[in-house]
């Protein structure tokens, strides 16, 4: 349960990095575009090729390696889990091996390993942008990408300030998780075995005090909201100006590259 | 349950950015029964130091032994000596998550598997001792209460399997005067009734000093003093530098001492003690006059 409050989704690092530097509309096109290119990508050679991202990024954001690799493995086990569903897609192929009433295939294995490293490149790289950009930052990065959606009615701001009260709060939930989780285990509840039963409970003991804590938190934050005068359909202004600089030109091109990694790849074995 | 710290040091997230020094190198040792009082500034170390005696966070460094357990960087304290411990911690009306006081308040207890009619007995009890009527308040929604009473439920949840140690890490903040004063009456009847040992974390002096036989005032993550009510009054001044400061009580204290020196002797603990100890001294015999 220690060490919640530290785990990097959400969190912003300060610091004076390459991507530290980066215009936050360049890191988010970026990550998207590693997002389709990861997706594109067909065989498990060229998402471990796009992988090498992760070093690349994590030395270029002044992030300790140590933490990023020990949030990914502990990031690896969860993501296994979504992943592994794969493996129980039936398919027309004779099975590697049977699980009672289940039979693996080859091909399943492929999507499922396929999944979880798209994932955890995701998660890593997703991860080194929060940390690496401050929220308000990251928000106003989001409604300028956005902004031409203004036109057809889209709420943009709406979402921006959405994004960025979400963002802010995943550190502040994981505080008050890590909180009470402590409480419950003081009175007695143990996180770590017991019956099926009694893991209800303990997760029960821990899920409905979060929610009203964090039911508490939204309509304070709402009330803050309106108190300072805030109108979701009101023109705002930014103080912020973003400019792009070489350091961006450097994530295009490197991006450019993935994409044509990942083009490639796909072309290479058919559908 | 006495709790003995040999050379404790504590960083928050080690090994991440993230890392934040709380507690270096505390030695201290509490016998079992007394009530404990940690004072000092903000970020000082005193949640920290609380949290490690109960078991929740484990030493960085050096060890901490409760009950004979020890708990350090590679052991945790074990199970049986964990569950004579209790913690009320921040804001504890955040645990509350049954769906009636009295389940909420007996859940310590099923978990360990007591029989219903005594959990039920025990919880009633427990929440008496705090000053809830369980008539009134046992079959109600947690969720439904004051903030003073969600807090006494909560409390009432962690007194009811009657903890030897029991943490509490700012109880009363956040509570209207008269839930304070409330909840205070009852703390000192149940610590005076069971004789656990208390740690007890406050930013309040003048409770520290009520409730207290002994202060552990906090600087800086280090232990800067270590003391008894009387010694912390007597020498006040010295102890400013760590974030204390005088209470109206504490000037009264101080006005009376400047004329009747005598009144560092023993110095009255709460501002009816003192105004009783005035009485007395002028004569008038009014016993009990409280201002």
């Amino acid at each position: 349960m220690n060490g919640l409050g530290t785990f990097p989704l959400g969190r912003h690092l300060p610091g004076d990095s390459f991507l530290h530097r980066s215009d936050p509309r360049a890191k988010l096109l970026f990550l998207f575009g590693i997002a389709i290119a990861a997706f594109t990508a067909r065989s498990v050679a060229a998402v471990l090729v796009l992988s090498l991202l992760v070093p690349a990024a994590i030395a270029g954001s002044g992030v300790s390696p140590a933490y990023v690799v020990r949030a990914i493995g502990r990031t690896a086990v969860f993501v296994g889990i979504l992943a592994a569903v794969q493996l129980f897609i039936p398919r027309p192929e004779p099975p590697l091996f049977v699980l009672g009433p289940l039979s693996v295939t080859a091909g399943g294995l492929k999507e499922a390993v396929l999944v979880w490293l798209r994932l955890l490149l995701l998660f890593a790289l997703g991860a080194l942008l929060t940390l690496t950009t401050p929220p308000l930052v990251l928000a106003a990065g989001v409604v300028r990408l956005a902004a031409p959606l203004r036109r057809v009615g889209v709420p943009v701001d709406a979402f921006g300030l959405m994004l960025m009260l979400a963002l802010r709060f995943i550190p502040t939930l994981l505080e008050a998780l890590e909180r009470i989780m402590k409480a419950q285990a003081a009175r007695g509840v143990d996180f770590t075995s017991g019956r099926l039963r009694e893991r209800i409970v303990a997760l029960l003991s821990v899920v409905v005090p979060l929610f009203a804590f964090a039911f508490e938190r939204a309509e304070a934050m709402a009330l803050a909201l309106e108190a300072r005068g805030y109108r979701p359909d009101a023109p705002r202004t930014s103080r912020r100006r973003l400019a792009f600089g070489w350091r961006d030109v450097v994530l295009a091109a490197t991006l450019a590259l993935a994409l044509a990694v990942a083009a490639w790849d796909r072309g290479r074995g058919g559908p | 349950m006495d709790v003995r710290f040999e050379g404790v040091s504590h960083v928050y997230g080690a090994g991440t950015p993230f890392a934040r020094p709380a507690l270096s190198s505390v030695t201290v040792s509490i016998a079992a029964g007394s009530v404990v009082a940690l004072l000092g500034r903000s970020g000082s170390g005193k949640t920290t130091f609380a949290q490690l005696a109960a078991g929740l966070e484990r030493p960085t460094a050096g060890r901490v032994i409760v009950g004979g357990a020890e708990s350090s960087a590679e052991r945790r304290l074990p199970p049986d000596v964990r569950r004579r411990i209790g913690a009320v911690l921040q804001h504890p009306e955040h645990q509350l998550f049954e769906e009636t006081v009295g389940r909420d308040v007996g859940f310590a207890l099923r978990r360990r598997g007591v029989p219903p009619d005594e959990v039920e007995r025990r919880a009633r009890a427990a929440l008496f001792s705090v000053g809830l009527d369980p008539e009134a308040y046992f079959a109600r929604s947690p969720f439904r209460l004051s903030g003073g009473e969600k807090r006494r439920a909560a409390i009432a949840g962690v007194l009811v399997y009657e903890p030897e140690l029991v943490v509490f890490d700012e109880p009363t903040a956040g509570l209207d005067p008269e839930a304070r004063e409330r909840l205070i009456e009852h703390l000192e009847a149940v610590f005076r009734r069971r004789r656990p040992t208390v740690l007890y974390v406050t930013h309040r002096i003048d409770e520290a000093i009520r409730l207290a036989d002994r202060v552990l005032l906090f600087d800086a993550g280090r232990l800067a003093a270590d003391v008894t009510p009387a010694e912390l009054l007597r020498r006040f001044e010295a102890y400013r530098r760590f974030g204390l400061r005088p209470s109206p009580f504490i000037r009264a204290l101080f006005a009376v001492g400047r004329r009747a020196p005598d009144v560092w002797d023993d110095p009255p603990r709460t501002p009816a003690a003192l105004a009783d100890w005035l009485a007395a001294r002028l004569g008038g015999g009014r016993k009990g006059a409280r201002p």
